[in-house]
């Protein structure tokens, strides 16, 4: 069995004592901006991204991907024992964590989610796994046409599935794709909006924009919030969940591992909507759905497990396809392309040292978060201590460093900053960032292969109708366009 | 001290912004060759893209006016927030010609101050040292190359 052996090479490049270190300081840097309100895991492996440049390949991405694990992981403490959702996918955490916190089981709602989000994470790698070879092959035959479609999919999927106003979203989109449009044009290279800055022959650096969106602006946000609860660290005798406790969450896991994974590969906003749809699941199928909201263990263990299972899943649009599914896993693209590693089809046969070595260090990842993180818990409980005045700025510090090092330009840093406060001011309005990276990203290949395929049709625009690849594409989109338009006639996003 | 704008204002101020943005990258591209339908030039997605974000601006602002019932307001630009732009704007300013260590000690002392509730004197003891650690751990140990500036150590 080829990829058992291929696997196993993974674990050999996974475990090497500088591919361990690395996994282990991603878990734990992920777990402390998960744990950190206005920090998510984006703005953790933004902020660490140009530290990995001095790394190989599979080294920076083993630390980056053990940084989102770690940041889903890290969410669920602050939202346990704060109800402070410590990024997006917990905040269906807060609703019956926090009440077993008030109840006095904290400590049990804390191992339920780490031993939940370790099942969830390893079945999810394990789905990766079996998936990514399929997926990768089915897409070897798939040309410029049905990539452009497949392009345009994943952005319109990502306008629908938000949880914000489409329109709003579309703007977003429309504003990125119109930012990779700067630089030298990769056609022909005629300059476009360069305003003839050298600097911008590129286009604008994805790791200022992406600092500058969601590290500078989050910390804005965070300025203007105040904590004033301080939480109790869980003792270890506190950590033991009750024999009923374990009978309930056991069936939410392993149905949260499901809806984490399939929703996983959708892009967009996956990782809160599988949460949101492993609750209601569990509400639905629960003997005492009264219970919901005051301290249910399976409305804490489904979701919980559902938000780790994306971080797998999340990994297959990436890997095989070269589309980041979710803000995060952009990060981990433009790591590859820094080092050279073009994510794609081709991925698994030109460099499987990267795919199974990642595969591998998934696995390492979530041992490490379950094995350190539980009894560490206090160590993180004491990072909510710190006061904003003196994190932020340091932190800032941490940008303006993370940023100048990636070409010794203060041009850079000027990106970063008007990213930041014009992410401030749309966050504050309620205009999601997150698509308008993800069209910034996508922006350079989508127009190149929309170009390609117009070339080689001699512009007939069937072409991107045409072939068994574009109309998947196409039946795919249409079927989730309908789907959330039926969802919002019958008022389920309301609800 | 805390502002707060109306937010459906806010909102649809957002709105126009972006269909301004999508206009001013109309008329920048006006000279880039736009090429056909069927031959896009590099001029098109500009163009096209632009023209999308200028309906969709328009969108976004008419939608936050027809829903501009009721006055739910936001808090926008606090003295936090701008005292971090403005510092971090004055840190990138004199980033090359003073040097990352003096400067990440001034920005740290000054934030620390603007945002927290220790005295002067306290807030340049904890700049000094977090600067003064973190130019160690990023220029020294890490061998990240940050501008020496007037102190060229």
């Amino acid at each position: 069995m080829p990829s058992l052996d291929l696997l196993m090479q993974g674990f050999a490049t996974a475990v090497t004592p500088t591919n361990l270190f690395l996994c282990l300081m991603g878990c734990l840097w992920g777990t402390a901006v998960g744990v950190l309100p206005g920090l998510g895991p984006l703005a953790g492996m933004a902020l660490l991204l140009p530290l990995t440049y001095s790394l190989d390949p599979t080294g920076a991405v083993i630390m980056l991907a053990g940084i989102f694990y770690g940041a889903m992981y890290g969410g669920s403490t602050t939202s346990i024992l704060l109800r402070i959702p410590g990024e997006a996918a917990s905040i269906v955490t807060c609703i019956d964590g926090h009440e077993m916190a008030r109840k006095g089981r904290g400590g049990a709602a804390l191992t339920i989610a780490a031993v939940g989000s370790f099942i969830g994470g390893s079945l999810s790698v394990i789905g990766l796994m079996v998936a990514a070879p399929l997926v990768a092959n089915a897409m070897l035959a798939v040309g410029p046409a049905a990539e452009a479609v497949l392009m345009a999919m994943a952005l319109i999927v990502v306008a629908f599935v938000s949880s914000g106003p489409a329109v709003k979203t579309l703007a977003m989109i429309a504003l990125g794709l119109v930012i990779a449009t700067i630089g030298l044009d990769q056609v022909t290279a005629f300059p476009r909006l360069m305003f003839g800055k050298l600097e911008l022959a590129e286009g604008l650096s994805f790791v200022a924009l992406a600092i500058g969106l969601f590290g500078v602006s989050e910390l804005l946000m965070s300025i203007d919030e105040k904590v004033s609860e301080r939480p109790k660290t869980p003792t270890l005798r506190e950590l033991l969940p009750t024999r009923e406790e374990v009978r309930a969450a056991t069936p939410a896991t392993l149905r949260g591992s499901v809806i984490g994974f399939v929703f996983g590969i959708v892009p967009g906003i996956s990782h809160i909507v599988s949460t949101f749809v492993s609750y209601a699941v569990e509400k639905r199928l629960s003997n005492d759905p009264g219970s919901f909201g005051k301290g249910a263990v399976a409305g804490l263990a489904g979701p919980e497990t559902a938000n780790n299972a994306t971080t797998g899943s999340a990994m297959i649009p990436l890997l095989v396809l070269g589309i980041p599914a979710i803000p995060a896993t952009a990060i981990l693209l433009s790591a590859l392309q820094i080092h050279g590693v073009q994510p794609g089809p081709l991925l698994l046969a030109e460099r499987p040292d990267v795919f199974w070595g990642l595969v591998a260090s998934m696995y390492v990842g979530n041992a490490i978060l379950l094995v350190l993180n539980l009894p560490l818990v206090g160590a993180f409980v004491a990072l909510l201590r710190a006061p904003m005045s003196k994190l932020a700025p340091t932190v800032l510090l941490i940008c303006v460093i993370g940023v100048f090092s990636v070409k010794a330009s203060t041009f850079d840093l000027w990106v970063m900053l008007v990213a930041g406060a014009v992410g401030y001011v749309l966050r504050k309005f309620q205009y999601d960032v997150a698509p308008l990276l993800l069209a910034t990203v996508l922006g350079d290949r989508l127009e190149v292969s929309f170009r390609r395929a117009l070339t080689i049709s001699d512009g007939d625009y069937w072409i991107f109708a045409k072939g068994p690849a574009a109309r998947v594409f196409l039946a795919i989109l249409l079927v989730v366009v309908a789907l959330q338009l039926a969802a919002r006639a019958l008022g389920y996003r309301r609800a | 001290m805390s502002r707060s704008v109306e937010r459906w204002k806010g909102d649809a101020a957002c709105g126009v912004a972006l269909a301004i943005v999508g206009g001013a990258v109309i008329w920048l591209s006006r000279a880039t060759p736009l090429g056909s339908a069927g031959q896009p030039g590099p001029g098109f997605m500009p163009m096209a893209l632009s023209a999308g974000l200028i309906v969709l601006g328009i969108g976004c602002a008419a939608r936050a006016w027809i829903a501009r019932a009721g006055a739910e307001r936001t808090g926008l630009a606090e003295t936090g927030a701008l005292a971090v732009v403005a510092g971090l704007a004055s840190a990138i300013l004199l980033l090359e010609p003073v040097g990352f260590l003096p400067v990440s000690m001034l920005f740290l002392t000054f934030l620390f101050k603007v945002l927290g509730k220790d005295s002067w004197l306290a807030c340049a003891a904890q700049g000094a040292t977090i600067g003064g650690g973190s130019w160690l751990v990023f220029d020294k140990l890490l061998g990240v190359q940050l501008p020496a500036g007037l102190v060229p150590l």
